[in-house]
């Protein structure tokens, strides 16, 4: 389990992040949903350990912090072949081709392997960036965006594989989405960011359907409109 | 042939890769004399009258008397008259009679007046390795030198103090080559740098004798030979001739040469340097020399 | 067409002088170029990827002596090196090193600041992506200097191609001494100095036929390093 408190982060003065405690279980599915500069990002940074909070504490199992997975919201593909990318995600274990082939395989992407990383799209990039994420086992897996540059095909296949790798390995995962049909077909819990702070949190039905705050209903009525 | 010149110097500019020398124009002094119709006079001179502050000290008074205003370019000779023959000159004040005659034979300049002389000087190193100073001429001297093999700097970039140095050589019988002998270190620069690099290394120079005495390190550097007829040093004036370049400002050039040659100035010129240095730096020339 | 006559001479004659100008020319501008990178490259990158107290006047000063005027570096080396000066005994003024001395001085600083600030603007997009999968420090480096060799090479030739065309501090301590350490700039100089302007003109178009044929060759392993 994942707990944290009294996290916060300001630049400049502007409060950022300021969440007063919240428990991750393990093996729990998180989706992070709320407006753009809600604190998504810096919550999921501060959890990947990119980002330092000015104040707070997170606890969680030993060993945790070195073997997650996190995969930021630009991730980056390196200007070598598509698959030297992913043997590079193997860690923690010795680099295995065909395994790296298997990843591609699993986003559609097994065409690409002698492909120049810098020459991907977007929603390519994010394909194979998340591929690297299926290689290794991940206890906690933090997702930003993952598939915000994806076509729908791509976007399902992906959250499928998302599926299977959690339910395979017991990982618990944290994502952050602005698709709330995603965060109702892939998380358990859905968390509402408003303003850096925490403003609702619940089972997909109970926050979409009856949301128990002003943010929260703002928020959903606004995503109605879509 | 000037024009693609022009243009080549101009893109190089851009380059970066030729640093400019840039003039100064001073402000005419108030006073009561009239400003002359062409009021400008580029003066093109040698290193040696400039560094040495004669120049600078005479223009005050030049420019207070007549009303003209100097603008005064150094380079070494070949430099200096060069100016004169792209026309970028009205007057030349330079020490070598060979190139001199030359201008004026090729049709640049109006006549050669020299109106006033230096000595050169061999300084180096106060205990003199190659025992230079017991040498009875400066040929005698030279030779001295490159029998010890004792490091000499030279000018090396064509000047008139170069063209003396390669005259005492050549009375020496030697001819130097700065391929092989390491000791003939030919530096390709102004007095004032070539006193630095010798004064540094500790070497031989010839150099005259306004310049040396004028010079910051002149302390860690010895004459050791000087005043000899072999060592005299001729500065003339010369008009660019208006035939050359029919802009050229002529009245100007004139009006400089009358001004130097007067009781005034020359007596400027005998009393310069007598109250710094304990003597005079330039000596004016007498009639019966100066006809020679 | 005196100048064609010089340039075409100078270029394809055999003239041991302008040989030898030439050799210490690009002995000069290459080893004070590999000197430079070798400490600004590393340097720059250190400073690019870690945030730290003072990370902003450090860069303002390095900033700063990026534009340091060629004459004031020469100047410091000279009294550097001069007879009475601390390093005065190990007579090195007026040799290739006194200018190889200046040059560093000049350029250490160019490679740093521009490595610095190219690794400030990629680092961070790299270093999400590499704390994400986990990559060890070693080959996070490796990795972010990989991606930046484009950069990089653009460092190497903005200094080779400000020692090459230096002239004033060349001057200053290398004194311009014929077969010892007059450069093609130097010997501009010189040549403009003594008014054989078309000999001046010669030696300037060679001087830029010589870079343009090491920067076709800088280009050319560019473009072959971004094709691995």
């Amino acid at each position: 389990m994942i707990k944290i408190s009294q996290l916060r982060k300001s630049y400049n003065g502007r409060c950022v992040l300021n969440i007063e405690d919240f428990v991750f279980e393990p093996g729990g599915k998180y989706a992070l949903i709320g407006a753009n500069g809600s604190g998504k990002s810096t919550l999921l940074k501060i959890l990947a350990g990119t980002l330092a909070a000015d104040s707070g504490s997170i606890d969680c199992p030993s060993g945790l912090r070195e073997r997650l997975g996190y995969m930021p919201q630009k991730p980056y593909i390196y200007d070598f072949s598509v698959l030297k990318n992913i043997l590079i995600a193997f860690t923690h274990s010795q680099s295995d081709s065909a395994a790296a082939l298997r990843a591609l395989r699993r986003v559609g992407m097994e065409d690409f392997a002698a492909a120049r990383g810098s020459r991907l799209s977007g929603g390519e990039s994010q394909r194979v960036a998340f591929a690297r994420m299926l290689v290794e086992p991940h206890p906690l897996l933090l997702l930003d965006e993952p598939t915000s540059a994806m076509d729908l095909n791509a976007s399902d296949q992906v959250e499928q594989e998302l599926l299977d790798y959690c339910s395979e390995q017991t990982t618990t995962l944290i994502f952050a989405t602005h698709s709330l049909a995603q965060a109702q077909r892939v998380a358990d819990t859905l968390l509402l960011m408003d303003h850096g702070l925490l403003a609702e949190y619940g089972s997909a039905a109970e926050l979409i359907h009856h949301p128990q705050t002003q943010e929260a209903r703002d928020f959903l009525r606004n995503w109605k409109v879509d | 042939m000037k024009k693609l010149l022009l243009v080549l110097l101009a893109v190089m500019l851009c380059f970066g890769l030729v640093a400019c020398a840039t003039t100064e124009t001073e402000e005419p002094g108030e006073g009561e004399v009239a400003t002359p119709e062409n009021p400008v006079i580029r003066l093109s001179t040698t290193t040696s009258v400039n560094d040495s502050e004669l120049l600078p000290y005479l223009q005050k008074e030049f420019e207070a008397d007549t009303g003209y205003t100097l603008e005064i370019t150094s380079a070494g000779t070949g430099a200096a008259i060069e100016k004169g023959r792209t026309g970028d000159a009205d007057l030349l004040l330079v020490h070598d009679q060979a190139s001199e005659e030359k201008f004026i034979a090729d049709g640049y300049g109006v006549e050669r007046i020299p109106f006033m002389y230096n000595y050169f000087v061999i300084v180096g190193p106060a205990d003199d390795p190659a025992a230079v100073a017991d040498a009875a001429e400066a040929s005698d001297a030279f030779a001295a030198i490159a029998e010890a093999q004792a490091p000499f700097i030279s000018r090396g970039d064509d000047s008139g103090t170069h063209k003396a140095e390669l005259r005492i050589w050549e009375a020496a019988g030697i001819t130097p080559d700065p391929a092989v002998d390491t000791w003939y270190i030919s530096a390709g620069a102004g007095m004032g740098a070539v006193l630095n690099m010798a004064s540094e290394q500790q070497a031989y120079t010839l150099t005259d004798k306004g310049t040396y005495l004028s010079h910051e390190l002149r302390d860690t550097l010895s004459i050791l030979k000087e005043e000899s007829e072999e060592m005299k040093n001729t500065y003339s004036m010369i008009a660019v001739s208006p035939e050359a370049y029919p802009d050229t400002n002529i009245e100007g050039a004139n009006a400089f040469i009358e001004w130097m040659l007067s009781d005034k100035a020359t007596q400027l010129i005998a009393e310069y340097g007598v109250e710094e240095y304990g003597q005079a730096l330039f000596f004016i020339l007498d009639d019966e020399t100066a006809a020679e | 067409m005196e100048v064609l006559q010089e340039t075409i001479n100078l270029l394809f004659g055999s003239n041991p002088e302008l040989r030898q100008i030439i050799g210490v020319t690009l002995q000069m501008s290459v080893t004070s170029t590999l000197i430079s990178v070798g400490i600004g490259i590393p340097l720059g990158t250190l400073i690019g990827m870690y945030q730290f107290r003072g990370k902003g006047v450090l860069m303002r000063i390095i900033n700063t002596l990026m534009g340091l005027p060629p004459v004031v570096a020469g100047l410091l080396v000279f009294f550097l090196l001069s007879r009475s000066g601390p390093l005065g005994e190990y007579k090195l003024l007026y040799s290739v090193t006194a200018m190889v001395i200046a040059q560093v001085l000049l350029i250490t600083p160019i490679a740093t600041g521009l490595t610095a600030s190219m690794i400030s603007q990629r680092y961070p997009l790299l270093r999400e992506t590499a704390l994400g999968i986990g990559l060890p420090r070693r080959k996070q480096l490796l990795y972010t200097l990989y991606e930046c060799r484009s950069s990089l090479f653009s460092v190497l030739f903005t200094g080779f191609g400000r020692a090459i065309s230096e002239v004033g501090a060349a001057q200053i301590v290398g004194g311009n001494v014929q077969y010892k350490t007059r450069t093609m700039t130097t010997a501009i100089v010189l040549e403009t100095n003594k008014g054989n302007f078309d000999m001046a003109i010669a030696l300037g178009i060679v001087l830029l036929v010589i870079a343009f044929v090491i920067m076709c060759l800088g280009q050319y392993l560019k473009d072959k390093s971004e094709r691995p």
